[in-house]
């Protein structure tokens, strides 16, 4: 065989791989895609559950920081809430109380919870809510 | 032996074009169908934790709240009833005023409905897990695909009447 048609040979078995490569890491995104997807899902409703848990502070207004005023540090595992989703993954929280007029002048404290997933020692914040209590007693 | 390499060497590559074609396009359809399911699973089950949540507003008492039964007391006294029902979730509400009961059925591809009051009984959790069917396949796994979803409702009303 000339070497102008071996070349060509060689060539055409390249492109053959790299289409084959390109066709699979493209279904390896979408899966990767799909989980990441789930992931900001549980991330969603973990921080909405977190909000409803803090709303429910608001009968114990004076002390609501004993309760989420030490959750202010996603690195520290002493000072943040974690929790096991159903699909093994594992969510970090924190909870910023500051206290401030909402609205129609009422005084009352807002928690600002931020959700995290982990990706190796990097935290990434996947959501946040801002939930306000004010004093009911 | 130039000859014969010549005489192969063609129909290989084309075997292996035709191959490369096949299984692009077996990914591809592959992909859009597990594209399609997971997303449809997941939505489904959002969207039952969200219906549970939105349903349980008037919930003044839990009366049952483990596996998949949630029953509980509206402020108008009507009774509420929500359990998984094979793959459909149901939501049947007798009437304190002795109207005809009522029962709604969800679709949502269940395989595990579960409910936890927690120990504090202000708040109520609720797991969804929904699931596909082979048939909504491709291929032959002997896996399913799942989509999931998790929250802790506050019961406002019940601890309120606590206060």
């Amino acid at each position: 065989m000339a070497s102008g048609q071996t070349l060509l040979t060689l060539a055409a078995i390249v492109l053959f791989m790299i289409t084959a490569l390109n066709v699979n890491r493209n279904y390896v995104q979408a899966v990767e895609q799909n989980l990441d997807q789930q992931k900001y899902i549980n991330a969603i409703n973990y921080g909405e559950s977190l909000a409803d848990e803090f709303y429910s502070q608001a009968s114990n207004y004076e002390n609501a920081e004993d309760v989420y005023g030490d959750y202010d540090d996603v690195t520290d595992p002493n000072r943040r809430l974690e929790k096991v989703t159903t699909m093994g993954d594992t969510l970090y929280a924190t909870i910023h109380i500051t206290e401030q007029e909402l609205k129609h002048n009422v005084v009352g404290k807002k928690g600002t919870i931020t959700v995290y997933g982990r990706n190796g020692s990097e935290y990434r914040q996947r959501a946040q809510y801002e939930a306000a209590i004010s004093n009911i007693d | 032996m130039n000859v014969t390499i010549d005489i192969v060497l063609p129909p290989v590559i084309v075997a292996m074009l035709m191959g490369i074609i096949i299984t692009t396009n077996s990914l591809i359809v592959d992909s859009t169908v597990e594209n399609r399911l997971t997303y449809e699973l997941q939505y489904f089950a959002n969207t039952s934790a969200n219906i549970v949540q939105h349903e349980m507003r008037g919930l003044t008492d839990v009366i049952q709240a483990s596996g998949p039964h949630l029953r509980y007391s509206k402020f108008n006294q009507d009774t509420v009833h929500i359990y998984q029902e094979g793959r459909d979730m149901k939501v049947a509400t007798e009437y304190a005023d002795g109207s005809p009961n009522d029962t709604t059925s969800y679709p949502a591809k269940l395989s595990n409905l579960e409910f936890t009051l927690e120990p504090s009984e202000i708040m109520l959790q609720v797991r969804v897990v929904t699931e596909s069917r082979p048939n909504q396949e491709v291929g032959n796994n002997s896996e399913r695909y799942q989509g999931m979803a998790e929250k802790s409702i506050y019961l406002r009303n019940k601890h309120m009447s606590q206060l």
